[in-house]
């Protein structure tokens, strides 16, 4: 078992987020957002420009037009889409090129943040979740965790694999193996990063959604629930683990889905996500 | 050797000895490998979904992501590239399911029994299957021998 002060050190070892996409997420939920501020912020990061004006550009954002300034940027995307092209630049920058414990690359690991972030949002504007604001930014970021987890993982590597074969789920593999699992690690990096709340929710119950104890925040963390499970059922972006999960019963009835629905929403979702990981190569460039 | 990726959503066809078809990752997914071992034409969808009528507008620009839609193309292009009816293989992989679904996203068993339906239909015959389970599979065609094999957390298989 790995001693909880251990995982602590090694998320403050983790390459952090930087401070500017943090400002971003702080300044976009001000009552009195002022887009000039968006803008001013971004532009004293140089190398985040850079990286926007190229992710702009990319045909998952799809304007016709060149964008060659971070203004342009914000009037033809507006300030939310330019906010989640930062958090995925981010993202993608921090991860290293194989989540060896999960037997995942960072592509693959990539696909799966992009594809659970399009379709939660899919379902939110389906269902009008209002409170759905960060909710493809939670998406890219829901298995924080992982980037942590997956170390562990590689040092017992065998165990892990001789479970998942006993048919235990991931969560409760990582619970026997290491006392914790990706959901609790993710909360806590999520909470050290100073990322929204919903953010932070979406890290710590998104394979028990039920058990989120704000209940205004009980449809958000349903829905990211709902998207990862849909997305590894799917196999994008799926690791060796993932499959072996559960369907939290009550979110099904809460956002009352049923198959159709998550088939419609798949068939939908399935040219942005392959777009969207496309980009990858762009960030780590 | 050649690898040729096929694309989640997409089909392949080739009738060059030199080419494997491969195709990753897939989950409840399905991948239908067609192979005639007489000409070496060999063929794989890699489909997402059963039927076209959840998205119509989809199933015109992306064909291949329909089982209604896509298998029948593949079957066409196998048949373009030399393949015979006479001398073809059918085996199939994917379909796979989370460990406990709720029934609501057994989209793998739903992809299944629509396929078997339109084979049955149309007199074919499925040669060999790995399909089910909490697995994702990655399955490969070498055209020069017709060798499948499907690969899973590690381990592979001869189909």
């Amino acid at each position: 078992m790995i001693s909880r002060d251990e995982f602590i050190n090694k998320i403050e070892a983790l390459p952090a987020f930087s401070q500017t996409s943090i400002k971003l997420s702080a300044i976009l939920r001000k009552p009195d957002f002022s887009l000039s501020e968006f803008e001013e912020t971004i532009s004293f990061d140089p190398s985040l420009t850079a990286n926007l004006l190229r992710l702009a550009n990319s045909s998952y954002f799809g304007i016709p037009r060149k964008i060659n300034t971070i203004k342009l940027a914000i009037n033809l995307l507006g300030a939310k889409r330019v906010f989640e092209a930062a958090i995925a630049n981010e993202l993608g920058r921090i991860l290293p090129d194989m989540l060896v414990g999960y037997g995942i690359s960072s592509r693959e690991f990539w696909k799966h943040c992009a594809a659970v972030a399009i379709i939660s949002s899919n379902i939110a504007r389906i269902h009008k979740i209002t409170a759905g604001e960060m909710i493809f930014t939670a998406g890219l970021l829901h298995d924080l965790g992982k980037l942590v987890v997956s170390t562990y993982l590689e040092q017992n590597s065998t165990q892990f694999q001789d479970l998942l074969d006993e048919k235990m789920t991931e969560i409760q593999v990582e619970q026997k193996i290491l006392g914790t699992d990706h959901q609790e690690i993710g909360y806590l990096i999520s909470k050290k990063w100073k990322l929204p709340q919903d953010i932070c929710e979406a890290n710590r119950w998104h394979h028990n959604p039920s058990k989120t104890e704000d209940p205004g925040l009980k449809d958000f963390v349903g829905i990211i629930h709902v998207a990862d499970s849909l997305a590894h059922t799917l196999g994008l972006g799926t690791d060796d683990a993932e499959l072996m999960r559960s369907i939290d019963p009550v979110v099904t009835e809460w956002l009352g889905i049923k198959t159709p629905e998550l088939e419609k929403i798949a068939s939908e979702s399935l040219d942005d996500i392959l777009e969207l990981t496309e980009i990858f190569e762009e960030i780590r460039r | 050797m050649n690898n040729i990726t096929v694309q989640i959503a997409d089909y392949k066809v080739s009738n060059n000895p030199d080419d494997v078809l491969i195709t990753y990752a897939l989950g409840s997914c399905i991948a239908v490998i067609l192979y005639d071992p007489v000409n070496k034409v060999g063929g794989m969808i890699h489909f997402m979904l059963p039927l076209s009528k959840t998205s119509p507008e989809k199933a015109d620009q992306k064909p291949a992501m329909f089982a209604d839609t896509g298998v029948p193309l593949l079957f066409e292009d196998f048949y373009k590239a030399g393949g015979s009816k006479v001398n073809m293989t059918i085996r199939v992989a994917g379909g796979g399911k989370l460990y406990e679904d709720n029934g609501t996203f057994d989209i793998g068993k739903r992809n299944y029994t629509i396929l078997r339906k339109m084979l049955w239909k149309n007199g074919y015959a499925i040669l060999s299957e790995d399909v089910g389970d909490a697995k994702s599979r990655t399955a490969k065609l070498e055209l020069a021998t017709g060798r499948v094999t499907i690969k899973s957390r590690g381990s592979e298989i001869e189909l």
